[in-house]
């Protein structure tokens, strides 16, 4: 039975994998850009989940490091005229290194505290952002990344983005099969025990944090790139529910289950953005209901109905 | 000795949990914490294994001093512990609760490229044996019976080979065949790894059946201090602990 089952997932693979790459033979522009929003939404909501699902923490602030990724490379490509491939290492680096700083005085907390501090902090960025004019361009953001002309075309940067999507997320798959992996998880179910087995759990926590920061920085870099431009509303703490409540609906005690979430809340926003402007309260909705009736999100109801 | 505790204090508020307590532990010797509910049993505990920090006094290990280290350190210097109230990974299965305090004893929580799924497959099964769990090794620890998961426990302090074992109650809760076990196990770990256990108890029976010294603390401080034997005929402690059973 088991391998039968391994065996329709590995084709299940097989069929994203061939449909993903596709797409831009038969579909219309407007829907490989919403799959290349998918994709980097999904690695966004699968590097957050290694702090919430697997860490066991509440990331209230993920935004902080999904706009500084943003801003990192299009202000190193307007500004600098840095090459591509350095802007986007240097839009994973410079939001790790503040996760350094943020998680070091945030992880000290735990629960709702540590929610409110990541939230405080990640607003105190997005402050920053909105005034700072000359800089960051405030409220208008800044707009027209130069892009080289081998990736400009939609279509080529759609591959593009699912090379760098897919590379980051086999990183992150192997991180949460690793031992590091496994400490996070008995974090999250009993942090005092993993302290008396011998773990520096606040240490092990900030290279989480740092991760999931790296990878935060390159989905919101990639963004950025998506839509040519960095916007301040990248880092506002929308964003930080918006990817809090992708791993919620998918579910965060599983690896894909985040990406299920993103992949519904992108369809889901593309379809209410057409009805009415108040998408937020139809999300907010979905959220109530989530936590009333599948607390393990799609992945965990799956998961009920295969064990009863 | 391989624990010497020095006039350890520690209050919270105006209550004075452990007051002057000095004791020394023989090296490879099982030793008992006994005293009435509220005596400062956990707290002492708690201020040994770094859970707590004390307000004065020392707790030196093997000649180090370990009185300020954090509780990681202080288990990777090796004392291990179990607590009163069950302490498990309850949604990882018998197994990875095992795993987890191997990969951390082995050094390898850092490792973030390698697969875990095969790392001390023998080390964890070895230990798991050794607490009478091999058969429930794929269970999650959660829904584990209480019995078990007390043995569990009892396995993950083990895990990080302590040359001191810090028993919290490891037979709380249990019923009289469960205990026999448990003291069982105890026992011949023990032994077998020349282990030195420091325990606290309720039950008298399981005090004076495995323990070869016995401290009674009342109100946070020592009352009396010697063999079972002694113990048992004390007059102060049949009169505020052992005299209030019967």
């Amino acid at each position: 039975m088991r391998a039968l089952s391994l065996i329709r997932q590995k084709w299940l693979w097989v069929l994203i994998v061939i449909f993903l790459l596709t797409v831009p033979f038969y579909g219309s522009f407007y829907y490989v850009r919403l799959l290349n929003e998918m994709a980097i939404f999904v690695l966004f909501a699968i590097a957050t989940n290694l702090m919430l699902g697997y860490g066991g923490t509440m990331p209230f602030g993920q935004a902080a490091f999904f706009g500084t990724g943003a801003y990192t490379c299009t202000l190193l490509l307007m500004k600098a005229g840095l090459p591509l491939p350095l802007a986007l290492i240097a839009a994973g680096l410079l939001p790790a290194c503040l996760a350094v700083i943020i998680g070091f005085f945030s992880l000290r907390l735990t629960g709702i505290y540590f929610a409110m501090i990541t939230l405080a902090f990640s607003m105190m960025i997005w402050g920053v952002a909105w005034k700072w004019y000359s800089f960051t361009g405030g409220d208008d953001g800044l707009v027209g990344i130069p892009l080289p002309s081998l990736v400009a075309p939609v279509i080529n940067y759609y591959y593009l983005c699912l090379v760098i999507v897919a590379c980051c997320l086999l990183l992150l798959f192997i991180i949460v099969r690793s031992p590091f992996g496994t400490i996070l998880m008995a974090i999250r179910e009993n942090r005092v025990r993993t302290e008396f087995v011998g773990i520096n759990v606040r240490m092990h926590l900030l290279i989480g944090f740092v991760i999931s920061g790296f990878f935060c920085g390159v989905a919101g870099a990639l963004f950025a790139l998506l839509s040519r431009g960095a916007f301040t509303e990248y880092l506002n703490y929308t964003s930080s529910v918006e990817v809090v409540l992708m791993c919620i609906l998918g579910g965060v005690f599983s690896f894909v289950g985040p990406a299920l979430g993103a992949v519904i809340i992108i369809i889901l926003e593309s379809m209410i953005s057409t009805y009415t402007q108040y998408s937020l309260v139809v999300m907010g909705v979905i959220l109530i209901l989530l936590v009333h009736f599948l607390p393990g999100g799609i992945v965990g109801l799956k998961q009920q109905i295969k064990g009863s | 000795m391989i624990l010497q505790v020095k006039v350890l204090s520690k209050s919270f508020g105006g209550l004075r949990a452990v007051h002057n307590v000095s004791l020394g532990v023989k090296k490879k010797s099982i030793h008992a914490i006994i005293g009435p509910n509220g005596a400062g049993k956990s707290t002492f505990f708690n201020l040994i294994s770094g859970h707590l920090h004390a307000d004065e006094g020392e707790v030196i290990f093997k000649g180090e001093n370990i009185t300020k280290m954090p509780p990681h350190r202080i288990c990777r210097k090796g004392i291990g512990r179990s607590f009163q109230l069950i302490s498990i990974f309850p949604n990882l299965d018998a197994f990875e609760n095992i795993r987890v305090a191997k990969l951390a004893w082995f050094r390898k929580s850092l490792n973030l490229f390698s697969s875990s799924e095969k790392m001390f497959r023998a080390e964890c099964e070895e230990i798991l044996d050794m607490v009478g769990l091999s058969a429930r090794s794929a269970d999650l620890a959660g829904t584990l019976a209480y019995g078990h998961q007390k043995q569990l426990e009892l396995g993950i302090a083990l895990s990080v080979n302590p040359e001191l074992l810090l028993l919290d109650e490891p037979t709380a809760g249990m019923s009289i065949a469960e205990t026999a076990t448990q003291l069982k196990i105890i026992e011949r770990v023990a032994k077998d790894h020349g282990l030195t256990v420091l325990f606290t108890e309720h039950d008298m029976e399981v005090v004076f059946s495995i323990a070869e010294k016995i401290t009674v603390l009342d109100q946070g401080q020592i009352l009396a201090e010697g063999e079972p034997g002694d113990i048992r005929n004390n007059e102060k402690v049949k009169r505020v602990y052992l005299g209030k059973r019967g």
